[in-house]
């Protein structure tokens, strides 16, 4: 019984999906088509593209230090939150929660600054940065999930006999995933615009053309790091974004 | 058959049961009753052991549950509680699925139970087994909720104010499929509630609590003609004996020999298929001073005041 208001959300989530995915595409990999865009709003401008390196190149360390950042933040956060609820990290949890807070509160350019010296210059310094952000989002995204399950679907998944591991795993987690993955969302998305930090500490990305428009007043430089990072961070916020399908399914 | 002896539970100096000893046969209808924070859910939650005893044992069957593995015991017992508890991420054929799942039974067999237990609560299996929790109506939720705990077939069902957030119409439609239920399968039960109509209606045995103790357990016409004190009275009022009348079927009664000229037609008359109460308001309301009991048109004896209440005065009627 889904009604068809339900099926025009979900049929214009995917539009926008596939249209927001092909822009960035075709950004990417048409570079002739790209250029004539960028001639177009940029008239007066006579180099429209950055030379150094192909988009697709910048995209590709984009997306490396974006999912990198992420896939270790989404494990080392899953792992805390999950510490945080266990019986046995209960007492702990303040400290776990007001550690990741104070993560959060210094600013990733000060914290790629700080580890420079161990690291160099490079991925390191921008994903351990982003990390270090995002761990404290996902963690809470993963307690405040968890906790968010009605104490009755529990109750009910205790009384019929389930193990602590099943009950977990079949009621618990697909329960809470919906938060879990609006926290996850969040953090790809944040995660996608801030590694265009990585221009600072040469570790690539579509930074580096916004950094050398800024540098050499090229507007256009700066548009052409600009928009595929924009247009990537809307493709990966619509894509994990549940469909509206109200009639549906409201929990 | 759950033999409960000495049952203690204690948090911190506060105790919430307090020795409590009752038996339940196997297949007896057991109603939990009294007031609010008597101790109704700790006793129950003990049989399951989703609350562990301070002191006592509970024997299942004879076997002291504390030697039981709490999972495999519990999947013995079916499980309902008010708010249904039903998973919300799972379909209605999953939801009843659960425990057939838990214990490994094959996909066939377990399409076919959750169709047939679906048939058994009144649900359609074909309208109702694809949709989701949040699709159906309290009172459809809640008969799943009986549906799953049925599932499995296990010889107990534990139900924890199980029509407690239903609308007054659709509580008495789920009581009385209740009762129905089970007269069919004659599972244990242990039920409860603190609605004396609901506890009335259903019990063979009422236990009835108080600040954790066990004021008397005995079937609802035993606490009407002997409580046993004070207490007991007072909490099921003036109305305990009508509502008793409620329990019996009209056919159950010894009628009056009948004068062989009247028809049903002519006098006042029920038909034998109601219950003692029922009988009652008709007579009341007929201004009557007795009436023919007829059986799908058929006169078969006469009924007065007398017959209606000595039914009921020596606690013999059978429900
Ligand atoms: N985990 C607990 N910790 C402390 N006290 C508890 C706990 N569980 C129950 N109690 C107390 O034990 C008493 C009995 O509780 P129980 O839930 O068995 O009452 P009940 O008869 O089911 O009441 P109701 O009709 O309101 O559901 C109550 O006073 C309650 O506050
Ligand atoms: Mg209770």
């Amino acid at each position: 019984m889904i009604g068809w208001r339900t099926r025009a959300g979900t049929l214009g989530h995917w539009a926008g999906v596939t249209v927001l995915g092909a822009v960035t595409a075709w950004m990417t990999f048409d570079a002739t088509g790209f250029e004539l865009l960028l001639r177009f709003l940029v008239p007066d401008q006579r180099a429209v593209l950055y030379p150094t390196k192909p988009l697709s190149v910048l995209m590709g360390e984009q997306v490396y230090l974006t999912m990198a950042s992420s896939a270790i933040a989404l494990v080392v956060g899953v792992t805390l939150g999950l510490i945080a609820l266990s019986r046995a990290g209960k007492p702990f949890r303040d400290l776990i929660m007001s550690v990741g807070n104070l993560a959060q509160t210094v600013p990733s350019v000060a914290i790629m600054a700080l580890v420079i010296p161990l690291t160099g210059y490079g991925a390191e310094p921008v994903v351990i940065a982003l990390v270090l952000y995002s761990i404290l989002p996902i963690m809470l995204n993963v307690v405040a999930g968890i906790e968010s399950v009605s104490p009755d679907a529990i109750d009910a998944a205790t009384g019929m006999g389930m193990t602590p591991r099943q009950r977990f795993l079949s009621v618990q987690l697909p329960l809470a995933m919906p938060v879990i993955m609006g926290g996850v969302k969040n953090m790809l998305v944040i995660n996608v615009s801030a590694a265009t930090l990585g221009a600072v500490v040469a570790a690539g990305g579509l930074g580096m053309p916004i950094l050398a428009g800024f540098k050499e007043y090229n507007d256009a430089y700066i548009l052409e790091g600009a928009l595929p990072s924009i247009t990537l961070a809307l493709f990966i916020d619509r894509l994990l974004s549940p469909p509206d399908t109200r009639d549906e399914a409201v929990a | 058959m759950i033999e409960i002896a000495d049952l203690t539970k204690r948090y911190g100096s506060f105790t919430a049961v307090d020795s409590v000893s009752l038996t339940v046969e196997q297949g007896q209808f057991t109603v939990l009753l009294g007031p609010s924070g008597s101790g109704k859910t700790t006793v129950l939650r003990m049989i399951n052991r989703m609350v562990e005893p301070t002191s006592g044992r509970v024997l299942l069957n004879g076997v002291d549950t504390a030697t039981m593995r709490p999972e495999s015991l519990r999947r013995t017992m079916g499980y309902v509680i008010q708010n249904t508890g039903l998973f919300p991420n799972m379909t209605i054929r999953r939801n009843v699925a659960t425990v057939p799942r838990l214990l490994g039974w094959d996909r066939r067999r377990i399409e076919e139970r959750v169709s047939e237990m679906l048939d058994l609560v009144g649900l359609d299996p074909d309208t109702y087994a694809s949709k989701y929790p949040h699709q159906l109506s309290g009172g459809e939720a809640q008969r799943v909720g009986v549906a799953r705990a049925l599932a499995a077939d296990p010889p107990v069902l534990l139900m924890d104010e199980p029509f407690g957030a239903v609308d007054p119409l659709t509580r008495e439609r789920l009581q009385l499929e209740m009762k129905r239920l089970h007269a069919k399968l004659r599972k244990t039960i242990v039920f409860v509630t603190h609605d004396i109509d609901e506890a009335v209606l259903l019990a063979d045995r009422i236990a009835l609590l108080r600040e954790g103790h066990l004021e008397q357990y005995a079937a609802p016409e035993k606490l009407w003609i002997e409580p046993a004190s004070e207490f007991v009275k007072g909490f099921f009022g003036e109305n305990l004996g009508l509502r008793i009348m409620a329990r019996h079927c009209l056919s159950s009664v010894p009628f009056k020999p009948l004068d062989p000229s009247v028809s049903c037609a002519a006098a006042p008359h029920v038909e034998d298929s109601v219950t003692l109460k029922e009988a009652l308001a008709e007579l009341v309301g007929a201004k009557a001073t007795k009436l023919i009991v007829c059986h799908e048109g058929a006169p078969r004896g006469v009924v007065d005041f007398e017959t209606l209440v000595k039914a009921l005065g020596d606690g013999s009627a059978p429900a």
